[in-house]
This record gives C-alpha cells, structure tokens and sequence, in this order.
C-alpha cells in the first residue's frame, strides 16, 4: 500500500515537472498575455484616444443607426446576406459588420462610425472568416492582445487548441502540485524562508500556488473550456449527436421562434429604447438574423455586458415590426441555471464578475500565476544545477531571462503599435516581432549574463520602456497625454507600472547573496 | 528507449486516450441529463463539464494501484454511452 502510493506520488512528481518544462513556458505566456488582456479594453480606448462619449444608444437616438444597417445591408445581395452585427467599441465608436451565408464567396462589409458621426469612418470587405478580425489600425492594439491570449496569433483551430493544451495543463500541474507539495500548516502561516535562495523560491512556489488554489483551478477550467468547446466538443457532440451538422448542434442550442415574414423592417431606434427601459441599461451590441424559414427577422439586443457589475440581458425583438418577443438570448427558450452557468464562466474568466474591482484583482492574481511558474523554472534551474555544477548558472539565467522579458515583451508590443501608426507600418506584424523578438533577447541575455545581472537588466529596461508609452501614444495619434478620462488613467497606470518595477529591479540586490548562496556560485565562479 | 521517455509517453497517451473517454462520457450524458426550463440544460452541462471530466478521468487512471481494471471499466462505460447515442441518433 505504502509503496503503490509512493508509486503514484513519484508518477505525479514526474508528470508536474516534465509537463511543467515541456509546456510551461507556452502555458506562461498565456497566463501572462492573459493577466494583460483583462485591461484589453482600456489599453484599446487609450489607442483610440476620442471623447468617450456616443456608443450604440447615440447613435441610435441621432438617427443614424437605421439609415447605416440599411445602407450596409444593400451592399450585400439579398439573396447571400447572413447576419448583421452592431457593436458598441472603445470610446463611444460603433462598429457595423454585414455577413454573407457561410457557403457564400462574397466578401463582408465592416464599417466604424465615429462618435456623432452618420458616415463611416472605416470601411473594409474582407473575406467571411476576418470579418471581426480587420480593424481600423488604432485599434489593432485590443485585438492583437486578444488574438496573442486566445490563440497565440496562428489562424486556426491550432492555435485554439495551443491556448486549450495550456488550459489543461495547468489543470494538471494544480492536481498533481496539491498532491506532491501540499504544505504543513505551519509553512502555511509562516513567511517564507530568506536563508537561502532555493528555500525562498520553494516556499514562494508553494506559498503562491496554495493561496492562488482557487483562481488559477478557476482560471485552468475557465480557458480550457473556452478553448475546447469550439474546436473540439462542439465538433465531437456535432459529428456523434446531430448526424456531422454543426449547424443542427448549435440549432438545438437556440430557441424555437417563429416570426411571420414580412416586407417591413422595425426601426432599430424604438427597439433600443425600449430595451434600455426594460434593463436600465445602455445597449452594447445588436444582432439582426434571419429565422430558419428564411424571411423572419429577429433582432437580439444585449444590454449591460460591459458595466460594473455582472449583468448582461438579452432581449428578442420581431424585425419587422419591433414586437417585444422575449427575454434570453439565443442559447435556450427561457434562462436556466445552466444559461447562467454559462454566463458566470465568462465573467470569471474575463474578470467582470464584479466589475473594475475584480478586474484589478484579477489582474493582481493573473500575475501571481506568472509568478508561479517563474518560481517553477528558477527551482528546477538550481537543481538541476546542483545535480550537476558544470552546469554553471545558465540554466537558472535562461529561464531568469526567459521569464522576465514577459513584460519588457508586452511594452515592446505596444511601442511597437505607435512605432506602426506613426510610420504607417503593418501594426500587427510590428507588434508580433517587438513582442517575440523581446523574449529571444531576455532569454538570449541569460545565456551571456549572469541571473542577476538579467533580472535587473530587463526590468530596468521594462520600466524605462513603460515611461515612455504615454509619450509614444502621443506620437502614434497626435493627442497630447491628458490627465482624464481613458487616456489619461491608462497613461496614470503606466506611469504606476514603471516606478514598480524601477523599485522592483533596485531590490534584486538583495537577492545577490541568497541567489549565490542557492546555487552556490558568484558572478564567474561556474568555471 | 530510455525509462523516462517511456514514461512520458505513457503518460501522453493516457492523457490523449483520456479525452477520448471524456468526450464520449459527456455526449452519453446528453441522454440523461434533465433538459431543464430553457430546453439545453442535457446539452450545455456535458459541454461545460468535459475539462473536468478529462481531468478526474486522466488523474484516475494514472493514480489507480489497479490500471489495467480502470482502463477496462472507462472502456466498458465509453462504449456503452457511445452505444445509447448511436442507438438514439
């Protein structure tokens, strides 16, 4: 008995540390880009920088909204036209993006209104699949932090299915942790021991994965199904179910409604204001489909997806005369504790449970995760220097250097955005060679320079690269730093982020004697 | 072929295998589980659940003292709830 469990305890030992060193710096990335994206969208209204004033209410009440779906739509042949999508985006924009049928080769039409503006501002018909993907340049900074997060920039399910193998794996790393360091419950209580380096980095290990337990098992379930269920459930449940039909799979989700056909189109203005009445909220975004016999209009109205607290209502309209149908959105007849189960996963995933508090912590947390895997590598680093000193201290400086370009890597990015949009540059593949370019370097640094010497190296240089964003927005859009509103606050937290890891990197001297106490070496001594 | 790369492949394999179990377990539930006020309960808890079910299903075979007995018994299960949904289909 004792040896069976000796057994699995050296089986889990094997499976944290192997799969911990083959994915975890993958799975780093996402947890990092991830932490990041939870302000996605306040760094996507600072690139924008306008009044943040407008958003689909606006337009609605200006008039303008149903002149531009109508417009919009006779660009498309009636006969091919899909969906038609209305968005409220950073900074009182609107964006309005018409599909054709998914069988169709005609290309869709995405348009963006300006805020009190009736005329788009931005105009594309890119192919069916890039239609949400093709964005004004200002604001491919949003969708690029997105796109790295979700599906580590590459097209595809492959990417998906990256970003979902991370998921899982820290899964498995929390499982197999809590069984092989479950702490005692004095470690638990006491602070973590400065003596030496390598005790510091266990109990730091320990110490952040057991207080961090529940939002990153949260987060690990959270990303994983959001990967999964696209590319891989959905499918299986398709192919096994519904006879291969992933539209009949997705069918049996939405709810049976039956709208008369007729030649009249409601006006979408009275469909909004009788939403925000319903709700008590602004409208964020639009959805005009037709019904499966062909004619039916529906048109589903979401409220109050982005406010401060958790609440997001949908509403379904008649699209020929604006008849009030019901409430719910398009998964399921009626709400049910697995519709909000379904919505409760996205706000513990995005951080909007609770609003700007939660994202904050959210973020605080997201980072703890990163520091989790850092601990995770420079442990394994010392170790394996100890097993074997000719090793020197290169292994612990790589993953040092590896690990903290993290965030050099992301203000590199959004250098890179401004270096784009004031040289009329393709932004994004400007931001993806500042960002991966940036962890080559960090890494490459550890392999020259001592840990220490890296550490500091890349957090100076990260701090002195985030000073300089709000400086580099104003050059990228023209718009001086202001000390309100969106751009100003993200310009503040700027600020804020650099003076922390200035402060950071001058208390890395500390950690010179524990460091060369763990691995027991001084600059130049691995010979 | 060394211990520790063997190892690893079995564990690799355990994890592939494992999802396969996951997924069929899942779409077996859809045939039992109640399908709730709005109609898609029996639909969306599967879909919710399977990185769970992946999980307990992977952490299960690896750890059990008896694996070949698990193997066969998330087999067995498997191919009974692939059955119930191709006979349902």
């Amino acid at each position: 008995m004792l040896e069976a469990r000796r057994g699995t305890r050296r089986l889990f030992y094997f499976i944290h540390r192997y799969s911990a060193l083959v994915l975890g710096y993958l799975a780093l990335v996402v947890f990092f880009t991830g932490a990041v994206a939870v302000y996605a969208h306040e760094l996507g209204g600072w690139a924008v920088r306008n009044v943040p004033e407008g958003g689909v209410s606006a337009f609605a009440e200006a008039g303008h909204l149903d002149r531009a779906v109508e417009r919009a739509a006779e660009r498309i042949d009636p006969e091919r036209r899909g969906r038609i999508f209305v968005r409220g985006e950073q900074e009182g924009y609107v964006s309005l993006v018409v599909l054709p049928e998914e069988e169709s080769e005609q290309p869709a039409l995405t348009q963006r209104f300006a805020p009190g503006s009736a005329a788009p501002t931005f105009e594309r018909t890119p192919v069916r699949s890039e239609a949400f993907r093709d964005v004004p340049p200002e604001e491919s900074l949003e969708r690029f932090l997105l796109d790295l997060h979700i599906r580590l920039l590459i097209d595809g399910n492959a990417g998906i299915l990256l970003t979902a193998l991370a998921g899982f794996v820290l899964l498995l790393l929390l499982a197999t942790g809590v069984y092989v360091h479950w702490p005692s419950r004095r470690r638990l209580v006491s602070r973590p021991r400065t003596e030496d380096g390598r005790r510091l980095l266990g109990d730091v290990h320990t110490l952040a994965g057991f207080w961090s337990l529940p939002f990153t098992a949260v987060l690990g379930f959270t990303g994983t199904f959001f990967s999964l269920a696209g590319s891989v459930v959905i499918p299986v449940f398709a192919f096994l179910v519904f006879g291969g039909s992933a539209e009949d799979a997705i069918g049996a989700l939405q709810p049976p409604t039956t709208v008369e056909a007729r030649e009249t189109v409601a006006p979408l203005g009275r469909v909004v204001r009788d939403a925000e009445v319903r709700s008590g909220s602004p409208v964020t975004r639009i959805d005009i489909e037709r019904t499966e016999e062909g004619d039916g209009l529906l048109v589903t109205v979401n409220v109050g997806e982005s406010g401060w607290t958790f609440t997001n209502e949908q509403f379904v309209y008649d699209g020929h005369d604006g008849r009030f149908l019901r409430e719910g959105g398009d998964i399921g007849s009626s709400p049910s504790f697995a519709t909000f189960l379904l919505q409760l996963i996205g706000a513990l995933h995005f951080g909007t449970l609770a609003g700007a508090s939660t994202k904050l912590l959210w973020f605080v947390l997201g980072l703890l995760t990163c520091v989790l895997a850092g601990t995770g590598f420079a442990l394994w680093a010392t170790r394996a220097r100890k097993r074997d000193p000719n090793r020197g201290e290169r292994p612990l400086a790589m993953v040092t250097g590896a690990t903290a370009a993290l965030p050099l890597a992301t203000a590199a990015l959004i250098l890179c955005w401004a270096a784009a949009l004031a040289l009329g540059a393709q932004a994004r593949g400007f931001m993806a060679a500042g960002f991966f370019l940036t962890l080559v370097a960090g890494t490459t640094l550890g392999a020259v320079k001592p840990a220490l010497f890296t550490l500091r190296f890349l957090l100076v240089a990260a701090a002195a690269a985030f000073a300089a964003c709000p400086l580099a927005g104003w050059w990228a859009t023209g718009t001086a730093p202001t000390l309100g509103g969106t751009t100003g606050s993200v310009d503040l937290a700027f600020t804020f982020v650099a003076a922390g890891l200035f402060v950071a990197a001058s208390r890395t001297r500390q950690l010179d004697g524990r460091i060369a106490v763990a691995v027991r070496l001084r600059r130049g001594d691995a010979a | 072929m060394s211990k520790r790369v063997g190892r690893a492949l079995g564990v690799i394999g355990t994890a592939l295998v494992s999802l396969v179990y996951a997924l069929l377990l899942s779409v077996g539930a859809t045939l039992w589980l109640p399908r709730g006020a709005g109609g898609v309960d029996h639909i969306l808890y599967p879909v919710i659940m399977v990185p769970l079910v992946w999980l307990a299903v992977l952490l299960w075979l690896l750890g059990t003292r008896k694996r070949g007995r698990a193997f066969a018994m998330a087999s067995l299960l498997s191919a009974l709830s692939l059955g119930a949904v191709l006979a349902n289909a």
